[in-house]
């Protein structure tokens, strides 16, 4: 691999992992954002684009819904949509896409792949969009993927008896430790970091725990005697890894959260797991300064 | 007050009337499904203009006190400081507010205009603007689930404080002028004298209308009572508190809610940029202090906060207005389920204890 | 576009650095004056107790209060660096340019003191607000009956306003009484919070005719309100500044408020009754 085309996507900020490193590698990174990212630091090419609301074009959300927005206010001068820069860069090295609108590429869109089928911008402009599958034949979209009306077999819910045993149950790893988004961490935090009163709230975080911190629950917190500020340590059965402990009952008791912005935290309680959805049997103890 | 009779078909003539005086005219539009917006009337638009239709929830109250607005530049050159205030003075006319958000606007007048101080910024924007307020008389439409204005007294229809205020009476519409400035609009040949049967049909619409609100909180005095006087157990807010989920939509949605933050940005190599934007109680960086002390680290303290400045009696009294007006756009936002209403049918629930408390007490 | 009739509040005037003398370790008094005289007579006129908003380049505004009493002629701010805009402020030079508005707040109603006794307790950086009064009501000894000074601080090298501690201390018909938490340095005074002073053999606090002016950090505040109110003080007759996260100092921004009261306007004085009204953590 030579070269590298990120597009809105900054993992630089958000990659446990020394991604820094791996883009000095490839002899091209060409990074699409609205904003100078940390990724984008590292790119040969940055092409400005343009914002939501500054371009027609539609977003598919986890909701499996296909949205459209409408242009509502000018982009800055020179800005132009993602699309576009895509498009022209590939006229200029000899392909002949012709796509005169966003909607023309999603007509495409919905040739190929016949969940989108009926997702015309057409179609999407009106109520919020249309959940997928979106077909010629069901344009209004399908509300719920699962149902006896779709043919598909809905899920059947059964009681189960009693919770399942969490990961952490031995006596030597009594936590679970998670890792997750936290409320002013979202993402790569790109958005938060351009929205005033969000980025106060993140930075005030930081503030409080300038090394980072992990998420006790104050019952936890105090059979361990351990309080708000203090020091711990994370014991995983192969690693172990120091922070500090911020009590709070907005965690569970039995966990130990770890916000996914502590990269060196996780990297080196997750190791060469490298995935943050795992759930982790842990034991945490006070460190002595 | 003047009131004067108009046709159905002539009553987007009125934006057109004011487009002419050289207002600029918002007016609300639909969106997507639910989604309704303020947005500038142009000769492209200009037909599309809704009288009736669910209120937005970004509030009208933007086009007084924007959610982003620069006050000042600072540039720097040769060791000086040169501070350069932005102004802006727009003339403009809100077609179509609704009567809450109405009242939101007195009670952001009181407050930014009242007291020591007047806020110039916001002078600018209210001194040449044009209110044209509409009656929320379609049920269907214009009434939300989550409306409560029957209970703050704010509407369907505003009392006050329109320049005028326009009533669907069926093929004819009410202008009622508030103002010398919406009186003078009746020069125009579209308005003509009403009759008795006019004013009789305006009544019984109201009356009707009152009886159609699917919210009502029919504690909101009391409430107003409890929060006051802080008879509400600290276990009440905590419950409340425990709901909340930190997002600070509630306040970005009210039409009532004054407070923001003030930032300083960089605009080029030598020149910032003074903002001020929107802020929420709900955060827990509002009240943090540079040094570390937050008095009010608890999430239920900061939710407390938001009630108190709303509904307690002192703060009625000083802006002579209350800053919930009943839009109910809180509810409709939040996901803890603690708007407004919400709130107050908590603290009705709790107040068998808290009678309970007080008398033990006494 | 022509300037608006109404005044606006939020635009900051140009202020030039003086210089700089260290206090304490992070703490430092900045001596500065308006570019324009006009501003700053007008500022001249602040009563103690009142405080201003500064404004660094580039960084943002905080609120600081005004240690000079208004009888002295000079301007200046004791600031200690803990944010981003403290930082900026004590990383300027003599000459450098910065802006200030103000001044904002109630202050304290020092006619009002007029035939009575003052006592001060300062913990550590509560001097800053409170030296305003000493020194005013120094400057008009004759209108008020005893003075006495209590100032506690961790350690004698956190004690502030050295110079004009001794100062105080020889002053005819004043009484300073010093206290630290823990004795360095040679240390030979008093050791113990600043309640203990109270007690001291000597020491005789006034409580009939009195008004108790208390500045300090929360933990201090509440064991010297607790003294001062088991001493027989009334709690109108104790008076504190209130600190809050403030970003207009004019009543508009909303961050100050506590309970039904604006610390910026309504404020940054209260009497201790009123603080306990306010039903809010402070
Ligand atoms: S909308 Fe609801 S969850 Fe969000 S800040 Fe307001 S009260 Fe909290
Ligand atoms: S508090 Fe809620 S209901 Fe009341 S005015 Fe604000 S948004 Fe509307
Ligand atoms: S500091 Fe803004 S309201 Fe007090």
């Amino acid at each position: 691999m030579k070269a590298l085309w990120l597009c809105r996507y900054d993992p630089v900020s958000s990659s446990l992992f020394d991604l820094a490193g791996s883009l000095g590698q490839f002899e091209l990174v060409v990074v699409q954002h609205l904003f100078m990212t940390d990724t984008a630091k590292y790119a040969h090419v940055i092409l400005p684009t343009t914002a939501f609301g500054e371009e027609r074009v539609s977003f598919t959300s986890t909701e499996r819904r296909i949205q459209l927005a409408e242009q509502m206010v000018e982009p800055s001068p020179g800005l132009t949509p993602a699309w576009e820069q895509i498009v022209r860069v590939a006229g200029l090295m000899g392909a002949d896409w012709d796509y005169p609108s966003a909607a023309a590429v999603m007509e495409e869109i919905g040739e190929v792949v016949p969940f989108y089928g009926g997702a015309s911008y057409e179609n999407l402009s009106r109520e919020y969009g249309r959940q997928w599958p979106c077909t010629k034949d069901q344009p209004l979209g399908t509300r719920f993927l699962f149902s006896e009306d779709n043919g598909r077999k809905p899920f059947k819910f059964i009681p189960v008896p009693k919770p399942a045993p969490a990961p952490a149950s031995s006596k030597d790893f009594p936590l679970t430790l998670v890792c997750g988004s936290s409320l002013y961490y979202w993402n790569q935090n790109v958005l938060i970091r351009h929205s005033e009163a969000l980025r106060r709230e993140y930075s005030i975080l930081l503030i409080d725990y300038p090394e980072g911190f992990v998420e006790l629950n104050p019952e936890d917190a105090k059979g361990l005697g351990v309080r708000d500020g203090h020091k711990v340590r994370i014991y995983a059965e192969a690693a172990s890894a120091v922070s500090t402990a911020r009590v709070t009952a907005e965690v569970r008791k039995g966990t130990v959260f770890v916000p996914y912005f502590e990269h060196d935290l996780e990297r080196q309680i997750l190791g060469e797991r490298r995935d943050g959805s795992a759930l982790v049997p842990v034991r945490v103890e006070r460190e002595k300064a | 007050m003047k009131a004067r009779i108009l046709d159905r078909a002539d009553v987007l003539k009125i934006v057109d009337l004011l487009r002419q005086q050289g207002y600029e005219v918002v007016a609300p539009f639909y969106g997507r499904g639910r989604d309704t917006f303020f947005d500038t009337v142009t000769d492209q638009n200009r037909d599309r203009i809704q009288i009736h239709l669910p209120n937005p929830y970004y509030p009208p109250k933007r086009f007084v006190f924007p959610h982003i607005e620069r006050l000042m530049k600072f540039e720097r050159s040769d060791g000086q400081i040169h501070i350069e205030p932005v102004y802006e003075q727009p003339k403009r006319a809100i077609f179509g507010i609704r009567s809450c958000d109405l009242a939101g606007i007195y009670h952001l007048d009181r407050f930014y205009l009242g007291r020591e101080f007047r806020d110039v910024y916001y002078e600018n924007h209210r001194k040449n603007l044009f209110l044209v307020n509409v009656v929320c008389s379609d049920v269907d439409r214009d009434i939300n689930d989550e409306c409560f204005c029957v209970c703050t007294d704010t509407g369907p229809a505003a009392r006050d404080h329109f320049d005028l205020q326009l009533m669907d009476l069926g093929s004819e519409f009410m202008a009622v002028a508030g103002t010398p400035a919406g009186e003078a609009l009746f020069a125009d040949p579209i308005f003509r004298k009403g009759e008795a049967a006019h004013i009789e049909k305006r009544h019984a619409i109201l009356d009707e209308l009152r009886k159609r609100f699917k919210t009502t909180t029919s504690w909101f005095s009391a409430t107003v009572r409890y929060v006051t006087q802080g008879d509400i157990l600290e276990k009440t807010w905590e419950e409340i508190g425990n709901r909340c989920l930190e997002c600070g939509g509630c306040t970005y949605v009210c039409p009532a809610c004054t407070c923001f933050t003030v930032s300083d940005r960089p605009i080029g190599p030598n020149e910032f940029e003074r903002v001020r934007v929107w802020d929420a109680c709900a955060l827990s960086g509002f009240t943090r202090m540079a040094g570390g002390h937050n008095p009010r680290k608890a999430v239920h303290d900061r939710r407390n906060r938001r009630f108190f400045r709303k509904l307690a009696h002192f703060f009625i009294q000083r802006e002579l207005a209350m800053a919930c007006v009943g839009c109910g756009r809180c509810a409709a936002v939040c996901h803890g389920d603690i708007g407004m209403p919400s709130v107050v049918e908590m603290i009705r629930r709790a107040t068998g204890e808290v009678d309970k408390h007080e008398r033990a007490s006494h | 576009m022509s300037a608006p009739a109404t005044e606006n509040v939020y635009l900051p005037k140009t202020a030039v650095l003086e210089r700089v003398v260290s206090e304490i370790a992070e703490v430092k008094t900045f001596y500065w004056h308006f570019e324009d005289s006009a501003e700053q007579e007008a500022f001249r006129q602040f009563r103690p107790g009142q405080f201003a908003q500064v404004s660094l380049f580039g960084v943002g505004e905080f609120p600081t209060s005004l240690p000079p009493s208004p009888t002295e002629g000079e301007t200046f701010f004791t600031v200690r660096q803990v944010g981003s805009c403290t930082s900026a402020l004590h990383r300027l030079q003599p000459g450098d340019k910065f802006a200030v508005r103000g001044p904002y707040g109630n202050g304290f109603p020092m006619e009002d003191y007029y035939g009575k006794n003052l006592v001060f307790v300062a913990g550590g950086i509560g001097l800053i607000p409170l030296r305003s009064c000493i020194v005013y009501a120094l400057k008009n000894r004759n209108k008020y009956k005893s003075i006495q000074i209590f100032h506690g601080a961790k350690t004698p090298k956190e004690l502030m306003y050295v110079p004009n501690l001794h100062e105080w201390e020889q002053t005819p018909g004043v009484e300073c009484y010093l206290t630290v938490d823990r004795a360095t340095d040679g240390w030979n005074g008093n050791v113990g919070v600043v309640g203990s002073l109270f007690k001291k053999p000597g020491v005789q606090v006034p409580v009939e005719n009195t008004t108790a002016f208390v500045c300090g950090p929360p933990v201090m505040f509440r064991f010297v309100i607790k003294d001062l109110l088991e001493m027989g003080f009334s709690e109108k007759n104790i008076v504190s500044t209130l600190e809050r996260y403030m970003k207009c100092g004019v009543g508009k921004c909303g961050h100050c408020c506590i309970g039904v009261a604006y610390v910026c306007v309504d404020g940054p004085v209260f009497t201790y009754e009123q603080i306990k009204k306010l039903g809010e953590d402070i």
